[in-house]
């Protein structure tokens, strides 16, 4: 994990390992499809939020790409694993590149880690390929003696730009 | 060049069935783009996106762009947005405030109306057939109509009159506006863009069917299921967003009491099928600001008109209910892109406006669990239309004893589609006057 040594240092090695290890499985787990164990990554309270302007502070009073609740995001994961929907019949794969994961704070009352970290992604379906890029920021928590994503804000360069179906946590 | 008979809407167009290259015929697209999309009316966007004179907010009308623009004395006017002197989109940016427009290639400058302001070197023209006269010189002002905020615009100058255009379809926007409790609306909250893999026309004729929702969204519809269940165990009550969902599993029985209204030009609109009121803190908060500000007995009529949907062909829906706005923008035969605006109650709670975001996120982000269903239907309508003619598309559904005056009928017809063919005809036939 890279960041600022003063902030780096507020983390043990281990607490580092572990939230670099923790966020390397979330990609590796949309990108194998495991999203039940992808799911198992997040905090009881988590939210999936994907703006849809850039620099979007609010998702309550402004519409988003994606904004999901765990309840939301377990009826997505339905969706994707029922093997009912017609616009999957047709296999969707999605393979990231994620560069080095960024301290960008620490919350002191909390232990709230966030950290952010520059990705690609592309997107293959019925002969068609399509890219992703953008900024990954997640919010990681201690959770007893694990550390769990509470929050993954999904910053996409293209934002703001016409879109086909968004089906995947990117 | 059309007299092609190849190109007749008689050749094209029966009551209750399409040839299939309506949707497929590149030179078909273009003659729509003309005959339909310069002479119908176009919703361009709100008025409460140009508060200001000098506000500006650029769409597209008949794949042109076009400037909506506030004016000094509070009018709007719709203008090209294109330099009479190269031919130079002036404005790049979606909106924005300006003084003057001043096209970026060689800085002639327009006031907000369209007259021209000032060309650099006009004794250049001196003696030239280039009428640069400031009094006849000007960006190209569309005819443009303001209906209680929802502006629209007419590019062709033969074409039907906006009141007769509008007619009795009115009744949605007027609803809409009537659902404030100060009397406005205002766009609030952002955009959402959706492209679409098929012909234009494709996702109107889906707005109101009540055929497809059990068989296209079984998806979504079982994957909500368990949260229903879940919520209604740990809370009593159950998400707006899986409420929305559900929405889609209702029975042909239900579908067949929905009563579908069909008016001329196009137009129709679908009786809403969740329940008009909900039982809950917020929306009573919402319904006595309503009575506050229009009167109880007022509220209570607004609140009763229960519209799913309204379409305003060719370019235009709304979901009354929940303050929902869809532009739909044809990119070529098969390319369609549909952009999503929502309105804000003046005077409403926050809490309830809020809804109106959670239902565009569920219900038409990109990411929506209920669209990419509808979006891949279109999609394999569209391949097998562009399979080569000879295949009729059947719009026949009840429609036996159509012919007895009655403007109603129910989601289980195919009536408004076969009502949008009726104006299709009617502006694909008219002569090109203009």
């Amino acid at each position: 994990m890279q960041g600022d040594p003063q902030l780096l240092a507020q983390l043990d090695d281990a607490a580092r390992e572990k939230i670099q290890w923790l966020l390397d499985r979330e990609t590796e787990y949309l990108d194998q499809g495991r999203y039940p164990e992808w799911l198992a990554l997040y905090a009881a309270d988590c939210t999936y939020w994907v703006p849809a302007v850039p620099g979007q502070v609010d998702a309550v009073d402004h519409v988003s790409l994606f904004f999901e609740d765990r309840a939301l995001m377990e009826m997505r994961i339905a969706r994707l694993t029922g093997g009912d929907a017609h616009s999957l019949e047709l296999p969707l794969r999605v393979s990231h590149v994620t560069g080095p994961a960024l301290l960008a704070g620490i919350d002191s009352e909390t232990g709230e880690v966030q950290v952010t970290r520059r990705f690609q992604a592309t997107e293959y379906q019925d002969r068609r390929t399509r890219d992703f890029a953008g900024l990954f920021t997640y919010y990681v928590t201690p959770v007893n003696d694990a550390w769990r994503i509470r929050t993954k804000r999904v910053d996409l360069v293209d934002c703001d730009g016409p879109f086909e179906p968004l089906q995947v946590f990117i | 060049m059309y007299a092609d008979n190849r190109y007749s809407a008689d050749a094209l167009v029966r009551p209750d069935a399409v040839n299939a290259r309506v949707y497929s015929d590149a030179t078909l697209f273009r003659l729509e783009m003309h005959r339909i999309f310069t002479r119908s009316w176009n919703y361009v966007g709100h008025a409460s996106q140009v508060p200001k004179p000098g506000d500006f907010f650029q769409t597209e009308v008949a794949r042109r762009s076009v400037l909506m623009i506030r004016q000094e004395d509070g009018e709007i006017c719709v203008l090209r947005n294109r330099c009479g002197h190269r031919g130079a989109r002036i404005v790049t940016a979606r909106h924005g405030h300006c003084g003057v427009l001043r096209c970026p290639y060689h800085g002639w400058t327009y006031h907000p109306d369209g007259r021209l302001k000032s060309i650099p070197l006009p004794d250049g023209y001196t003696g030239t057939e280039l009428d640069v006269d400031a009094s006849t010189e000007r960006l190209p002002a569309l005819r443009s109509a303001n209906y209680r905020g929802f502006v629209f615009a007419r590019l062709s100058r033969t074409g039907p009159a906006f009141e007769d255009w509008l007619g009795g379809a009115r009744r949605a926007l007027d609803n809409m506006v009537d659902r404030a409790p100060d009397g406005e609306l205002e766009v609030a909250g952002g955009c959402l863009r959706a492209i679409q893999r098929n012909n234009w026309k494709v996702y109107l004729e889906n707005l109101h069917d009540g055929m497809h929702p059990a068989v296209v969204h079984q998806s979504s519809i079982a994957a909500s299921q368990p949260q229903q269940r879940k919520a209604l165990a740990e809370t009593g009550t159950v998400p707006l967003p899986v409420q929305i969902i559900q929405g889609n599993a209702q029975s042909l029985r239900q579908l067949g009491s929905l009563e579908v209204t069909c008016y001329p030009h196009g137009h129709s609109d679908m009786r809403g099928f969740r329940e008009p009121r909900s039982d809950d803190a917020v929306f009573d908060s919402y319904q006595a600001a309503l009575e506050r500000g229009q009167g109880r007995d007022n509220a209570l009529a607004t609140l009763d008109l229960n519209i799913h949907n309204a379409n305003f062909y060719p370019n235009f829906s709304v979901h009354p209910s929940f303050m929902q706005v869809r532009v739909l923008f044809p990119l070529s035969v098969n390319r369609t892109l549909i952009e999503h605006w929502t309105l804000r109650l003046k005077g409403a709670p926050d809490e309830f406006n809020r809804r109106h975001i959670v239902y565009a996120n569920t219900v038409h982000s990109p990411s929506s669990l209920i669209k990419p269903d509808d979006l891949e239907m279109y999609h394999r309508v569209q391949v097998g239309v562009e399979e080569g003619s000879g295949l009729w598309i059947s719009n026949h559904r009840r429609a036996e004893g159509e012919e007895d005056g009655s403007r109603s009928s129910t989601a289980l017809s195919e009536r408004f589609i076969r009502n949008q063919y009726r104006a299709w005809g009617q502006y694909m036939s008219a002569e090109d006057a203009g």
